[in-house]
């Protein structure tokens, strides 16, 4: 304990430690209206961080070929020592994320929230809310199951409602005619890299965006 | 803490006062420390060296399979390992070079070992001939069951 405090003393002297925590957390000031509904949008940030660790943990695993995927995540749920729970985890988070989401954006609905001046706010929400299934739908081609097949097929062929060029870009989605091999590795590299970049940038976005304006006060 | 007993009437510090105090601070501090433990150790555990169920295979070579004077490779709990035929009978080493690791191969024409990294020579019985090594190969003890090698 001594030697805890110790470090942290003198970290905090060089560093100035206590002062921003007391400003952001421990003495931040929140609307004493402020509902358990506050919590969701933090919530949803939350998850999406225990997808960042545990996706980083099945990646030591994961191989993104067709021919290695299915057998490497078998290998993570059955010979990696908790590897089930981490993979359990990754594919439970992701869903409950979703739901976070959800209820975060039908908060601000419910209150208005999203009016002057903070339109903004909204509309970078509606985009992490499109980058999050977008996570979730690229994650669970990776697998490489009957399901995931099947899923990324049915999803890509959605495309092809658009008119002229919707052809195009469904083979535009999938790499090709079919899913393939290149479909796998196109949403391998959007999954663990494209998306969470975009997403971080959206978030940090977001943050900032609220930090300026504050907490909305219900009325 | 120390001068406890001389405090003991202490309006600030009734007794039952601090033992509440203390009992609610180990409360929250084991509950943290379970929390927090839940979360590291499954992190930790995952870390491990994960089971590889093809590991524990034995290597079997048929004995009429080695000729003298020459090598025979094979993968043993991925390591490479080279059984050659001598006079006195078959001999196993590691390929493993005791430099710095490289395999090593054998070269059926001196009857000796060489190491294409830094040029180590072994002899056909491991001894170190030449190069940068002063440990010969390491043996790896097998059994012949019904004319058959096995390492295990
Ligand atoms: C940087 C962050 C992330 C990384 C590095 C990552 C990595 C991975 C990897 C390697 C897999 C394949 C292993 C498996 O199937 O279990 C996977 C699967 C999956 N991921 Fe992620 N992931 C991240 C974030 C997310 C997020 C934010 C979501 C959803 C909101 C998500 C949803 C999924 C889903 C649904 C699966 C399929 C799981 C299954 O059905 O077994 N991931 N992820
Ligand atoms: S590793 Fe064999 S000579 Fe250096």
């Amino acid at each position: 304990m001594r030697v805890i405090r110790d470090t942290y003393g003198w970290i905090d002297e060089r560093f100035a430690v206590t002062p921003l925590l007391e400003k952001n957390v421990t003495k931040k000031m929140v609307p004493r209206t402020l509902s358990w509904a506050g919590c969701f949008g933090g919530l949803a940030f939350f998850t999406f961080l225990v997808q960042v660790f545990t996706g980083m943990l099945l990646l030591m695993y994961y191989k993104p070929h067709p021919e290695a995927a299915w057998d490497s995540v078998t290998f993570i749920k059955s010979n990696v020592t908790m590897g089930w729970l981490v993979q359990r985890i990754h594919a439970v988070a992701a869903n409950l994320m979703i739901a976070l989401v959800l209820m975060h954006m039908a908060r601000i609905a419910y209150y208005k929230i999203y009016r002057k001046p903070r339109e903004l706010h909204w509309m970078s929400g509606v985009f992490l809310l499109l980058l999050t299934t977008m996570m979730a739908f690229t994650g669970y081609l990776l697998p490489w199951t009957q399901l995931s097949y099947w899923g990324a097929k049915v999803g890509t062929e959605i495309p092809s409602a658009i008119p002229i060029i919707g052809q195009d870009v469904v083979e535009w989605v999938r790499r090709g005619k079919a899913i393939s091999g290149e479909t796998l590795g196109f949403f391998f590299s959007l999954h663990i890299w494209i998306l969470p970049a975009v997403m971080s940038a959206f978030m940090g976005l977001h943050f900032v965006m609220i930090r300026r304006t504050g907490i909305s006060r219900p009325l | 803490m120390s001068d406890h007993h001389e405090h003991e009437h202490d309006v600030a510090c009734e007794p039952l006062t601090c033992g509440r105090r203390r009992f609610c601070q180990a409360a929250i501090g084991g509950a943290t420390a379970i929390t927090v433990g839940t979360v590291v150790y499954p992190i930790v555990a995952f870390l491990k060296l994960p089971v590889r169920l093809g590991d524990a295979k034995p290597v079997e070579v048929p004995l009429e399979r080695l000729v003298p004077g020459q090598a025979y490779y094979a993968d043993f709990q991925g390591q490479q390992v080279i059984v050659v035929m001598a006079e006195a009978g078959p001999k196993v080493f590691d390929a493993a070079c005791t430099h710095l690791g490289c395999n090593v191969v054998w070269d059926t024409a001196h009857s000796n070992f060489h190491c294409p990294c830094h040029g180590a020579v072994f002899s056909g019985e491991g001894k170190v001939v030449s190069g940068p090594v002063s440990t010969p190969l390491r043996e790896v003890p097998f059994e012949v069951k019904n004319g058959v090698l096995v390492i295990s």
